[in-house]
C-alpha cells in the first residue's frame, strides 16, 4: 500500500482535486486487487460533507471527522490507515487532510506506525492567496512544508502576474517544492498527478 | 469501484501531547457527531480547533421539492459567508450536503396484475451544514448556522 496525503488549506479544492487525481490513479493502475485506491476523508467538523460526495462519486471512502488527524486524531489516523492496511490492501490510500492539518505530522506519524513515507501534496487557493498568505501565514507555511508536490488550483481566475507571485511565495516557503498550476474543475493532464504520485 | 463505508468515532476529550487544541462547545446534545433527531429539528453543535471555529449543524425535513431547498440553501451559505466577513472574521469554509430521497412502493394482490407503482409526495432531505471561521465567536458561528437552517425551515 502506497500513501498519498492530500493536503491544503480550507476551500483550495482538495475534494474536487481528489476525485480527477483517484480517477488518474484507478484508470492508471495495474494491479489484481479488489480495491485499487481507497480514501480516508478526515472533516475537523462534527458531520462529514466531503465524504457523501465522494462516496456518490462511486469512491471508496473510510471517514475521521470531528477533528484533526494531524494532531488530536493521530492516534486514530495510524490506526484506521493498519486496519485499511489489513483488510483491503489497496495498491493507494489518499488521505484528503483537514483544512487546517499540517500533512508532515501525519507523514512523520504514518512512518513511525505503518513504516510506509507517504507523499504530501498540497494544494493553495490562487484567488484567496492574497489575503491568506497574510493572515495564516504559519499555517500555510507548515502545510507546503517538505512537501512533494504543489498545486496552484484555479489558476484560471487569477492573471499570469499573480501566479508568479504565489510561486515566488511557495518558494520562499519551500525551497524545493515541486509546482503545478492546475483548475481542478477541469481537465488536469496526466503527467501532473504521475508526478505528484512519484510514478 | 466497490463501495465501502466506515465510520470512526473517538471521544470528544483526547490525551495528547501535541501543541493544537481542540475543544467542543456542547449545545443541545451530548452525541460525537451531530445528526438532525427529528423533521424540523435544528441540532448545531460547536467546536474550536486551534484558531478555528467550526459550526455543524444539521436539519431533516419533508417537502414537495428538494430543489426549492437547495436553492435556499445556497443563498444561506452566502450571508454566513457575508455576515463572517462584515464582522472581521476569516472565512475558512462554509459547505453543506444535502442528501433527498424519495420513496418508489411497488405492490401487487395477484398474479398476473401488473405492479402498482406509488412514490411518495414529498422528498425528504438531509442537511448538513458546516462553518469553519476564523476570528469570530463562537457564539456568533453557531448563531449564523442555526438561523440558516431556520430560514430553510421558514421558507417551507
Amino acid at each position: 500500500m502506497k500513501i498519498i496525503i492530500l493536503g491544503g488549506f480550507l476551500g483550495s479544492g482538495k475534494t474536487t482535486a481528489l476525485l480527477r487525481f483517484a480517477k488518474y490513479l484507478v484508470d492508471s493502475t495495474v494491479s489484481d486487487k479488489d480495491t485499487k485506491v481507497m480514501i480516508l476523508e478526515n472533516e475537523v467538523g462534527e458531520v462529514g460533507i466531503d465524504d457523501k460526495f465522494l462516496r456518490a462519486g462511486g469512491l471508496s471512502v473510510s471517514n475521521l471527522f470531528s477533528g484533526c488527524a494531524c494532531c488530536t486524531m493521530s492516534g486514530e489516523l495510524t490506526s484506521v490507515a493498519s486496519v485499511i492496511q489489513r483488510d483491503y490492501d489497496p495498491e493507494w490510500l489518499v488521505i484528503e487532510t483537514t483544512g487546517v492539518a499540517y500533512p508532515l505530522s501525519m507523514q512523520e506519524n504514518l512512518l513511525s506506525a505503518l513504516k510506509i513515507n507517504a507523499r504530501i501534496c498540497v494544494l493553495v487557493d490562487a484567488k484567496r492567496w492574497p489575503r491568506l498568505i497574510n493572515a495564516m501565514r504559519g499555517l500555510l507555511a507548515g502545510q507546503i512544508w517538505k512537501s512533494d508536490a504543489v498545486f496552484i488550483n484555479k489558476v484560471d481566475l487569477v492573471d499570469e502576474e499573480t501566479l508568479g507571485e504565489i510561486e515566488a511565495d511557495i518558494l520562499e516557503l519551500e525551497p524545493n517544492a515541486k509546482i503545478f498550476r492546475i483548475s481542478a474543475l477541469s481537465e488536469v493532464p496526466d503527467e501532473v498527478w504521475r508526478t505528484a504520485a512519484g510514478v | 469501484m466497490s463501495m465501502h463505508e466506515h465510520e470512526h468515532e473517538h471521544e470528544h476529550h483526547h490525551d495528547h501531547d501535541h501543541d493544537h487544541e481542540h475543544e467542543h462547545h456542547h449545545h443541545d446534545h451530548e452525541h460525537d457527531a451531530v445528526t438532525s433527531s427529528a423533521p424540523g429539528v435544528i441540532e448545531v453543535e460547536v467546536t474550536e480547533h486551534e484558531e478555528a471555529i467550526i459550526a455543524s449543524g444539521a436539519l431533516t425535513l419533508v417537502c414537495p421539492d428538494a430543489e426549492i431547498v437547495k436553492t435556499a440553501l445556497g443563498r444561506e451559505i452566502d450571508k454566513i459567508a457575508l455576515a463572517v466577513d462584515n464582522a472581521g472574521g476569516i472565512v475558512g469554509h462554509v459547505k453543506a450536503s444535502l442528501i433527498s430521497s424519495t420513496v418508489d412502493m411497488l405492490s401487487a394482490t395477484e398474479p398476473g396484475v401488473a405492479a402498482q407503482i406509488k412514490r411518495s409526495p414529498d422528498a425528504e432531505c438531509a442537511i448538513n451544514l458546516v462553518a469553519i471561521v476564523f476570528a469570530v465567536e463562537p457564539d456568533f458561528a453557531e448563531k449564523l448556522v442555526r438561523e440558516a437552517l431556520q430560514a430553510i425551515l421558514n421558507i417551507l
